[in-house]
């Protein structure tokens, strides 16, 4: 399929967004702040969430694919770069599942992403550390994901008014 | 220039394949309750590990992983003042601090300080992890002939069987 200027502008602003986002919470919200290791608003998961709907499965793994590079480029650590990568692709993964069957909100789709997130952190935790000992984290952190994932949901929804609003040849 | 909208051949289409649901639904329910019954799992399964492990003669030992290879080993029960030991991998240095009943990553070189700021391990099962190190500090129990009777290993038995 071809896609045009216009489509390849909007995955751009998607992408800045998420890495505004994304830097944003690491200055307001920095890892130390939390007790458990991997505890995270993941603000720029609105940007995946969003995505999916507005553009399909490979803009978004564009996006978040590129999200996590460009962090990792601009003075993110290699932990880091494998940890976002990983719980990005399976949240994409179960996301796209969800919205597939087109039968939960974005509540339920943004709940079961983060706590997929979380999953795959924990799951690269262990292939890393090479115990299972960091399994012991994943209890708190799938309860703190499902409220991120549902205070996640509730921002994307202003988000994607916003972003459908803006139509080609309409000035707002 | 505003591009028109009939440059785009997406857009002749009916619309978009999927519309977002705003509204909270019984399947966004059954997806948090599934995700609030795995949590509740692992945790019960983490627990009872735990609690099976505290056996009459045995005693909490710290053991020290990089890269999931033991390296140092402590019986904490034998500690009188404290004890230290001083890892160094590729990327920088780590201090673990040990004294009766307790044990902790006291510093450590990473840039996230994660494993320094979990603070004190101690009782069995508890881990200080250190992911850009690729060091994990844990309490295991041991019997007394010296093996380890339980730790969170067995969870990984636990679930695969």
């Amino acid at each position: 399929m071809k896609y045009s200027i216009y489509d390849l502008t909007r995955w751009s602003v998607l992408t800045a967004l998420a890495l505004t986002l994304s830097v944003t919470e690491s200055m307001f919200f920095p890892s130390m702040l939390f007790p458990v290791p991997g505890m995270r608003l993941g603000l720029s998961n609105i940007v995946t969430l969003l995505a999916l709907y507005l553009f399909g499965v490979f803009p978004t793994l564009l996006i978040v694919f590129l999200r996590c590079v460009i962090t990792f480029a601009f003075g993110g650590n290699l932990t880091s770069f494998l940890f976002s990568l990983a719980g990005g692709l399976l949240a994409l993964a179960v996301m796209l599942i969800a919205r597939n069957t087109k039968k939960f909100s974005l509540f339920g789709i943004s709940a079961a992403g983060s706590a997929a997130h979380t999953i795959g952190q924990i799951l690269i935790a262990c292939l890393m550390t090479g115990t299972w000992a960091v399994i012991s984290y994943l209890p708190v952190l799938l309860l703190v994901s499902l409220v991120t994932g549902i205070v996640i949901a509730g921002l994307s929804i202003p988000v994607y008014k916003a972003v459908t609003a803006i139509r080609p040849g309409v000035q707002p | 220039m505003i591009l028109k909208r009939s440059n785009r051949p997406a857009d002749k289409a009916a619309g978009p394949a999927y519309i977002p649901k705003f509204r909270f639904c019984r399947f966004d329910a059954a997806v948090i309750i599934l995700v609030l019954l795995v949590a509740a799992g692992t945790a019960l399964q983490l627990y009872r590990v735990t609690q099976s492990s505290m056996t009459a003669g045995s005693h909490q030992e710290a053991v020290l992983t990089v890269s999931g290879e033991e390296v140092w080993r402590v019986n904490l029960a034998d500690i009188t003042t404290q004890e230290t030991h001083k890892v160094t991998v590729d990327a920088g240095s780590l201090t673990v601090l040990a004294k009766a009943g307790k044990v902790c990553i006291s510093a450590s070189d990473c840039p996230d300080q994660i494993c320094v700021h979990t603070g004190w391990l101690t009782s069995t099962g508890q881990t200080a992890v250190c992911l850009p190190f690729k060091v994990v500090l844990k309490v295991v129990s041991v019997d007394g002939q010296g093996s380890i009777t339980q730790d969170t290993s067995a969870l990984y038995d636990a679930i695969s069987k």
